[in-house]
């Protein structure tokens, strides 16, 4: 049983030794809230972009939160979808985007963040 | 919120009624029971759902009713014997240890709520796709998104949207509570399965070390599947091992309705038990687990697009990638035993229990159980499709902590010693007859 115990207090430590690694503000990150004011009519399916140059795991978290914000719509990676959202680290990006890919700005979230449609 | 509260009572009715209609009594069918019945509340919303497309309080009706029929037939709970208090030093540092536990899980709850990468990707994602489109279960499990794997079972995020439904809105409390749930009532089970076979101090040395154990936050803040399945083997196990293979089926038929491996726990119980207690008993487990593996068997027909994995694996394939691997695989087990950040001291602990104590251990179901899903395994990753160190390093934890409570619970039962015999006149209840003398 003292064994037991033994093994279990280094466990709880460093499970104390992480919150002081990270402490900081308490606040609370919600990676939805950047999609806040962007909507897709009811079971649409929409197509995603971002950035060209994003490393290959930064482009797919935003591609999963996206589809987290959105569910149950479901999003597409490219632009083969009449709508489509961009969701990208430099908001200038999405001129680009709209340029190459004939879309239109609809609605606008955070920056770097929009919807877009098909001219 | 009368909606949610309606649902919850009726989860939590139904999971103890099933437990002491098998005689369980106390901490453990109160939390066992607990976390029993919010997986039959999504399993129940769920088959709703699939059969017919009906989101209201029907399924917590259902529950009551099949509550209210097993407490009626409840056995008469006998008098608990008195036992040995445990030591005081160790409650204190349980209690602390609890906890320690909790405020961390609530600061991690309050900072990132929407919970891990799976957790948003396909649990939670799935339950918002589940409250937004009951109606439209193709676009629920549509197999247009195979990284969000729609063929996994669908008992969390059926639980989770029920819990949105009753609350009518997508909130993130909602997610965090039955997490939170699940890792309270695993601990909580643990220690009272221990306890009451080997004493109130073993029972809370177990749950210290489950305590102790950092993959149990990680999981629980992360609001993660493997959680809720290590509850439901847990239950299984204590139960198998106690005589009541039905109820244990129908756990271990809940975990395989919460994550593919559940099924292979499933498999790997019945051929213990069939081994250690025959082939009547072993029916009885199938028996139990039936009407959710038919669920399940239903989900997988006729919604669930292919498993990646299987869909990738041929016999041949697997044959002929297996032998050069076993080196890699072997390796990825002992750095497990050095992950500091994931198991603490707790996993080599318990390795060090078995290799010291195996010539005296006691016979038990709960450790061929363990023995029979560690060699599976270790199979997965030598047969994987996936290259194998890769597909080690983003799972095995996971998977080895769907066994981890079980597998305490077994070292606990195997090595440590019952406690003393209860003066004369009085019951012991320390532990349970064998099974076929009941």
């Amino acid at each position: 049983m003292v064994l037991a115990a033994v093994a279990a207090v280094p466990g709880v430590a460093r499970d104390i030794s992480v919150y002081f690694w990270k402490a900081g503000p308490l606040r609370t990150t919600r990676s939805a809230d950047r999609f806040a004011g962007l909507t897709l009519p009811p079971g649409a399916k929409a197509g995603f972009l971002a950035d060209a140059d994003a490393k290959a795991g930064d482009a797919a978290r935003r591609y999963y939160e996206a589809l987290y914000a959105f569910a149950p719509s479901v999003l597409l990676p490219g632009a083969g979808a009449r709508l489509v959202v961009a969701d990208v680290a430099d908001p200038t990006e999405i001129g680009r985007l709209c340029a190459r890919y004939r879309l239109h700005v609809v609605a606008r979230a955070a920056p770097g963040v929009a919807l877009l449609e098909r001219d | 919120m009368i909606r949610l509260a309606f649902a919850c009572a009726a989860a939590l009715f139904c999971g103890v009624a099933v437990l002491r209609h098998a005689g369980q009594r106390g901490l453990f069918a109160g939390a066992a029971g607990a976390a029993l019945g919010l997986a039959l509340s999504g399993a129940a919303f769920s088959a709703g759902l699939l059969f017919l497309g009906a989101t209201g309080a029907a399924a917590d009706a259902v529950l009551l009713a099949l509550a209210a029929a097993l407490w009626a037939a409840r056995p008469r709970a006998g008098k608990d014997s008195p036992q040995a208090p445990a030591p005081r030093a160790l409650t204190v540092l349980v209690g602390a240890a609890a906890l320690v536990v909790c405020a961390l899980f609530l600061e991690h709850g309050i900072r990132y709520p929407e919970g891990g990468w799976d957790a948003m990707a396909i649990w939670n994602l799935r339950a918002r796709a589940l409250f937004g489109a009951p109606h439209d279960l193709r676009l629920v499990f549509t197999p247009e998104l195979p990284a969000q794997h729609s063929d996994y079972p669908p008992l969390l995020p059926a639980l989770v949207a029920h819990g949105f439904f009753a609350l009518g809105s997508r909130t993130e409390a909602w997610p965090i509570a039955v997490s939170f749930v699940f890792g309270a009532c695993c601990v909580a089970a643990l220690g009272s399965a221990v306890s009451n076979r080997r004493g109130p101090t073993h029972g809370l040395a177990a749950a210290l070390l489950l305590l102790g154990t950092p993959e149990l936050l990680t999981l629980a803040w992360n609001q993660y599947a493997d959680l809720k399945l290590a509850a439901l083997v847990l239950i299984a196990v204590v139960l198998a091992s106690e005589g009541h293979c039905l109820p244990a089926g129908l756990a271990a038929a809940l975990g395989a309705y919460t994550k593919n491996e559940g099924l292979l726990w499933a498999a790997a119980l019945s051929a213990a038990i069939l081994a250690a207690q025959g082939r009547r008993e072993a029916l009885r487990f199938v028996a139990g687990g039936a009407p959710i593996l038919l669920l399940l068997a239903y989900f997988k027909l006729r919604w669930a697009p292919p498993n990646d994995l299987v869909a990738q694996t041929s016999l041949l394939g697997a044959l002929s990638r297996a032998p050069p691997r076993l080196p890699i695989v072997a390796r990825g087990f002992a750095l497990q035993l050095v992950d500091f950040g994931k198991w603490g001291c707790a996993l080599p602990f318990v390795l060090a229990c078995w290799l010291a104590g195996w010539r005296r251990r006691q016979r038990t179901l709960a450790a061929p159980f363990c023995a029979l899903s560690l060699g599976a395994v270790f199979c997965i990753y030598l047969v994987t499709p996936q290259d194998a160190a890769e597909h080690m390093r983003s799972s095995m934890d996971r998977l080895l902590f769907q066994l981890w409570p079980a597998l305490v619970y077994a070292t606990f039962v195997a090595f440590a010693k019952a406690p003393s015999p209860t003066p004369p006149g009085t019951a012991s209840r320390a532990s349970p007859p064998p099974p076929g003398t009941r």
